[in-house]
Formats: C-alpha cells, structure tokens, sequence
C-alpha cells in the first residue's frame, strides 16, 4: 500500500477517496483553468494565509452574464481610466483569493485594474473601452466565486458620505486638541505673561474648528431630543460644552481666569472616536442587505420563437416562457408546462422534492431537480411570494429592547442636570458667587457625564460582536448578547439544521450475493437527475470509485416510480419499497425478475456536531426540542439519535410561529425562508447556513460557517461580555456618583474633572478590550 | 524665547498640512477598506515583467 493516508482534494482540501486528486468535477476545472494560465500559486499563498470563512468545493453556475454588458449598466459608474463596476463576489475565503482575483487583467482582454474589497466582499472593475464586464464575470464563475450585481442603492453612497464626513471630525478634533495640549502644557507649567496670553489667543482659535465642526452633530441631536422631548446623552455633552466655551471666551477677552479649551477638545475627541469605533462595527453587516436580489437567478434562459436567449431576471414579463434547466431555481412565479420533480426546500423545508404535475403552480425560489421544464412567467420581480416575503421581513422592525445602560443613563441625566440647575442657584444666588456657580456647574456636567457608562457597554458589545465574526457567527443586534441569559430552551428546526438537508444512502442490504448489485444501481441511476439517483450515484461511486456502467438493452424512467431496464432479456427494477421503516425517509427495493436482490434505505444524515452541541446545552440545564414540517417517522428518528426529550413533527410556518410565540425564554434555531416568521418571532433567533439572505434578516444571529457547535461559542461569548458589561457598569456608575459628591460637597475645579472623565472612560475600554481579546475563561 | 516667534507659525503650519493631507486621504477613499491593503502588500510582483496577456 504506498497511499494509506486519506487524500484531500488539490482544490477545495475536501477529503476525497483514495485514487482521486479532486473531490469533484467543478474543482478540477478549477484547478486546470489556474495552472493554464500560470496561477499556480494560488494555492501556494492559500497554505500560508489563515482561511476566514470555510470553502466549498468549486461549483460553476455557468451563468453567461451578458447582461453585465448592457448600456444602462456600463454606464452607471465611470472613472478618468474608463467605464467602471462593483459587484458582490461571494466565495472570497482567504488572502490568495484577493491575489487571484486582482490577477484577472493579466487574463481577461480589455480590464484595467480588479480590486477586492475584502471587508465588504465586493470587487471594483474599471475596463477599457474594448473590455466586457460579462467576460470577468465569467471567469469569476469558472473560479467558483459567485458574482451577484449590487442593489443600486442611494442609502448607501448616503451612509458612505456620512462616514467620510465623521471621519474628518475626529480628524480635525485630533489636530486642534494635540496642539491645544502642547499651548495648555505650558501654561500649566507656569507660563506668564505676553507669551501666555498668545498662548490663550492661539488656543480660543483653534477651538472654534472644534465646536463648529467637528462638535455639530452633538448639538443637533441635542435640538432634536430637546424638540421631541427626550433624554439623550447628547443634552449634556452640549450643555458642558457650549457653558465651557461660553465661560473660556469671556474669560480670555477679560484677561483672568481659567480656559477650559484642552479638556473641551479632548471631550469632542474621544466621544467621536468611541462612536466612531461603534458605528463601524456595524456596517459590514448592514451591506448583506444589499442581496436580498441575489437569492434568485440574476439571469435566465427566455424561450422566444424556438430560440433560447439569456436574460436578466429582472426583465421578465408576465407571459414569457422560461427554460429552467435541472437543478435550477425557478426565477418567476408561473405555470409549469410539463411534469417536473421541484424542491420546495428553499419555501418550505420539505426535504423530498414534490411531483408536479402541467398547470400546476409553481413559485419562484423552488428548484427544479427533474429534465429541463418550461415555465410560463405569471408574476415576476417584486411581485413573487418570494419577493413579498422578503419585503415583509425586511420592514417588520423587531421590537427593540431598551438597553440597561440607556435607561439608566436616562434616568442619570436628568437627575444630573437637575442638580446643575440647584447647584448654580445656590453658589450665585444665594451666595452671590457667579464664577464659582459657573464652575461648579461645569465641572459637574463634565464629571456626571455618563460616558464611560452609555459608550462603553455598546463598545463591549461591538468587540465582542466583532470577534464573534471572526469566528463565523454574524450577530445582527447586540441585544441578543444581553437576552441569551434568559434562554433555558433551544428550538431547533430539523431539515437543514440538526440534519445536513440532504438524501444520503445509508443502508445497502444486498439479498443475492450472485448479483453485483453495485454496478447494477450506479448504472440504473446513471442518467436521472432525481436526488434519490445523485446519492446513490456518489454511494456506488465511493465503495468503488472505478466502477463501470453497465449498459443495458433498455432503460426507462417512469416518473414518480422508479428506473426500469432490461438486460441480456433479465428484467431490472428499482422501485419504492412498499414497507416503510422508521426513521428513513426513503425505502427502495432493487428487483431482478420479480425478485428483490437488494434494499436500500435512504435518509437525511445528522449535522456534524449536532450531538456534542445536544449534549452540551443538555449539560447546561436547557431543554431542548425539535419542530419541523418533516413526517413524523424521519423527526423520531433523529430525536431517538439525539436524545431529544420532545419533538413535534408535521407543523407548518404557522404552527411553528404558534409554538414559538408562547415560549419567551426558547431560542429558535433554523432555516430557510419557511423558518423566518418564526425567527422573528423568537425571543433569540439563530440562522444557519448564510447563504439564504432572508434569514439573515430575519434571525438576529446567523451561521457563516455551517458547524452547529458555533452555538455553544455564542453562548460563551454572550456570557462573557455580560460580565464585562457588569464590571463597566459598576466602575462608572461608582465614579460618577463619587464624582458628583466630590463636586457637591466641596470645591473641585473643571480641570481635574476634564482630566477623571476621559481617565475614567479610558479604564472602561481598556478594561473591555483586555477582558474580550485576551482574558481566556 | 524669541525663536518661538518663528517656531509657532511653524507648527500651526504643519499641523495645518498635515489635516489638509488627512483631509485629501479621506476623500479620495484610502479609509474606506482596512483589510484588503493589508492583505495586498503581501504578494510578490512576481509577473511585473510578463506582458499583459
């Protein structure tokens, strides 16, 4: 034996069986397309660069893009180097995939320059004027990325502007506060006289870029949460700042008295940058949202006067016919023309694929597994069920969960600003003391001000969120991380979830041993496109992967019955088996003559880490349990193997929002769009497998990778961050109310109160950032 | 103490090109993608003599 080791695949390092370099077609043309053109060493910067996301094997859609090339779409973006275009590329896994990708003008004819965007997934092509963007997208396809087209959407370039404009503010903040510090220093110091008032002059200046740049949005959302009549953290940063400024200016023109530029421009400094940090943690995820679109087909295949030609989904009318070839997703809502098998898995979970029969309705997002069919479009674009679907779940806002930092910040603030008002009735009415009035005031705004404890919880969240994608796990509201305390119970959905979704032989029962019952099934099955036939297929093909067809005098496949051949006059059948057993999905007897030589038993096998994950929460005290649309027969069985204490099987979307409804500490687990209205309603909703975006509206945390136990990790993560978020709590809450003593009961000047507030908001996020990235439980 | 006369404008001059610099780098877009650079400076131009094909 000189290759006991089992082989990986030289594309995807899937595992392969012993003889094969590849574990399937599509990443050979993979392979073969990148050493034609000398990219070979692709594969050398893959082993180097750590893998962000899991690969899959290489799979061509064998769209041809064309539409790519039309008019209106070369002409949306243009640059000084030619016509310009930004697509979604899915697929980008680790770094030799940016250097592969960014080679394409070396490959494709008439492309300027490719750039990868890795943080949003998307590439940036400009092209001279003899170049296609259809030929790049090609490419891209072959190399197995799926290329979806971009949403155009004016939100977008509105969110990027803001993010610009934000930018410059800290900028800005940074430059005047540095030198503020470096003029203020000296003054500390000790510094009199002319050189110290220039000094004051030099700093008054560069404080007015502060306030009325980079200081505005404070301001604004002061004006609007004083005209809608709310608490926010915004009033008394403004406050502090407008009475601080106030005071400086006069107190320079006057000649005495302190300035309080340098802490003021700190303040505006670390208030932008610690929202900065925030808000950018979020975008990334917010841009998923651009693909609802890309659930469907962009391009289809028109049938027009006995001609086939590709279009663009989006351009189909009621009345066109479409060819949709076997294992394509039907593009429109419509008519079936013939009788075709369909896969309703993506619309209701239903893991057999369902007969249909001409006329029968069928929805877009269902998959044809039969021959190629004809559907007549009746409703397209926007107007599918899919399309519906996806709309409402996109505007139906969850309800939001007041955050225990906003509430008590609130409940803080006004009580703050309460005691500034006594507080300065007090020193300058009663005492007649209206600078030490002013101070007070100022001082306390400044030292009450509650940063440390409304920034830096959403901070740890952030981080903890941050990481938690590196990881693979998208979480969609930083809620969840606070709500999973209350969670005692995890709704799992079946198909897809606990179980990998797919048909699989698990059983060959061969009753004749005169008979190569192998060869006979892989050569039954050679030619359907029924799943039932892939898996056996890929079974015959792993126990022997140099089988031979046979070839028969006749074979024939009758729909919804089996495969039916005859050899040297010997009758072959391979038929529904008419004994159901438990737990399989599917019996099928093999028969020579009447006879029964073989039995096989096909069933959806369980997720990979299904168990540990069971055994693991069950070790937690959560009670867990199945629902799904499945029979009752396949939910028992993969309850029996789990140890599942309750399963319910045979439920509909509805039922299964019925049921979720009235569990408020159950955490929902599933799939698929018939799974996303009960996502929604569940109290914590996890999605697996990312590649169904409407999920990924619908849950609040999603899957990237497809390993189940990432559950257990967000448990971990969320655990974790809620002690960091405690400790935040507990340290600024103790020094804002020391604080506030400090200044009530006796003198304590701006300076030092300028000087504790950042210290103090400084200690909560370092305190966060080493509890999050290094402390290990 | 006098240099400070010179010194000061100085400063303020460079701390002004400097955000002028920020400012433009902001604009034309070098913050908008943190990781790919990163990842980008990795490779060697290995193919800078092969003609384009």
């Amino acid at each position: 034996m000189t290759n006991t080791q089992a082989s990986v695949c030289l594309h995807c390092d899937a595992p392969t069986t012993q003889q094969e370099s590849f574990c399937c077609a599509g990443c050979e043309t993979v392979y073969i397309l990148l050493n034609k053109h000398q990219l070979g060493h692709y594969y050398e910067l893959k082993k180097q660069s750590p893998s962000l996301k899991q690969q899959e094997p290489a799979r061509q859609s064998g769209q041809q893009f064309d539409y790519l090339d039309s008019d209106d779409i070369c002409s949306q973006q243009s640059s000084d180097k030619g016509q310009a275009l930004t697509l979604y590329v899915e697929g980008i896994h680790c770094h030799a995939c940016v250097w592969l990708i960014e080679k394409i003008p070396n490959i494709v004819s008439g492309i300027h320059s490719v750039r990868v965007n890795m943080s949003k997934n998307t590439i940036h092509i400009v092209k001279k004027p003899e170049g296609r963007f259809s030929q790049v997208a090609r490419y891209l396809d072959q190399c197995s990325y799926r290329v979806h087209l971009l949403d155009q959407d004016s939100t977008k370039a509105l969110h990027e502007k803001q993010r610009r404009q934000h930018l410059m503010r800290i900028g800005i903040a940074a430059a005047c506060m540095a030198n503020i510090m470096i003029f203020s220093l000296a003054i500390y110091f000790g510094l009199e006289g002319p050189l110290k008032t220039i000094f004051d002059y030099l700093s008054a200046l560069l404080m007015l870029p502060v306030l009325f740049f980079s200081a505005t949005p404070f301001f604004k959302s002061a004006v609007a949460s004083i005209r809608s009549a709310t608490m926010s953290i915004d009033i008394p940063v403004s406050l502090a700042l407008v009475i601080g400024s106030f005071i400086s200016y006069i107190n320079i023109f006057s000649g005495s008295g302190y300035t309080y530029f340098d802490s003021l421009s700190m303040f505006v400094f670390l208030l932008l940058s610690v929202r900065f940090i925030f808000n950018s943690s979020y975008e990334n995820l917010d841009f998923h949202s651009a693909l609802n679109s890309a659930l469907l087909p962009v391009e289809c295949l028109l049938i027009s006067k006995e001609t086939e030609q590709t279009v663009s989904t989006a351009s189909l009318k009621a009345g066109d016919k479409v060819l949709v070839k076997q294992g394509d997703l039907i593009p429109a809502d419509g008519r079936l023309q013939q009788t075709a098998y369909i896969d309703l898995q993506l619309l209701t979970g239903e893991s057999e694929p369902k007969k249909m029969k001409r006329g029968d309705d069928v929805l877009a997002g269902m998959r044809n597994v039969s021959d190629s069919c004809v559907v007549l479009v009746e409703k397209s674009g926007k107007d599918t069920r899919l399309a519906t679907l996806i709309h409402k779940i996109n505007h139906l806002e969850k309800a939001p969960l007041v955050e225990l930092a906003d509430k008590i910040a609130h409940y803080f603030l006004i009580t703050t600003i309460v005691i500034c008002v006594g507080l300065f009735c007090y020193h300058s009415i009663i005492q007649g003391n209206f600078s030490r009035g002013f101070q007070s005031v100022l001082a306390l705004l400044v030292l009450a001000c509650p940063c440390a404890l409304s920034l830096a919880t959403p901070l740890a969240y952030s981080m903890s969120i941050h990481n938690a994608l590196k990881k693979g796990i998208c979480i969609q509201s930083p809620q969840v991380l606070e709500t999973l305390k209350d969670i005692n119970e995890v709704v799992f959905d079946k198909t897809g979830t606990l179980t990998k979704g797919q048909l699989e032989l698990i059983r060959l029962d061969v009753l004749d041993d005169n008979e190569d019952v192998l060869s006979l099934l892989y050569s039954l099955e050679q030619d359907s496109k029924h799943p039932i036939a892939t898996s056996i297929r890929h079974f015959a093909l792993k126990k022997n992967p140099t089988i031979q067809a046979i070839v028969f005098d006749s074979i024939e496949e009758k729909v919804s019955k089996g495969m039916f051949a005859t050899l040297n006059g010997q009758q072959y059948k391979l038929i529904a088996s008419p004994t159901v057993q438990d737990g399989i999905v599917s019996t099928l007897d093999l028969y020579k003559n009447d006879k029964i030589i073989a039995h096989l038993a096909l069933a959806d096998s369980l997720a990979d880490s299904a168990l540990e994950l069971i055994q693991a929460l069950q070790a937690k005290q959560m009670h867990c349990s199945i629902i799904s649309g499945d029979k009752l027969s396949c939910v028992q069985a993969v309850q029996k193997q789990l140890g599942i204490k309750e399963a319910h099987a045979g439920f509909s979307p509805q039922d299964k929002v019925a049921y979720i409804k009235n569990r408020p500490k159950a955490l929902m687990i599933g799939d698929g769009a018939n799974d996303s209205e009960a996502l929604l309603e569940a109290t914590v909703s996890v999605a697996v497998k990312g590649s169904f975006e409407s999920s990924l509206k619908a849950a609040d945390v999603t899957f990237l990778k497809n390993e189940l136990n990432l559950l257990s990790s967000l448990f971990d993560s969320a655990e974790r961050t809620r002690r960091v978020v405690y400790r935040n709590f507990a340290f600024s809450l103790s020094y804002n109310s020391i604080g506030i003593m400090l200044v009530l009961f006796s003198y304590i000047h701006p300076l030092i109160a300028a000087i504790l507030m950042p210290l103090s908001a400084l200690t909560v996020i370092l305190h966060s950032y080493i509890a999050l990235n290094y402390v290990r439980q | 103490m006098k240099v400070l006369v010179l010194i000061l404008p100085l400063s303020l001059l460079l701390t002004g090109s400097f955000v002028l610099a920020y400012l433009w780098a902001v604009k034309t877009g070098q913050f908008n993608d943190n990781e790919t650079p990163a990842v980008r400076i990795l490779f060697d131009d290995d193919d800078k003599n092969q003609p384009r094909g």
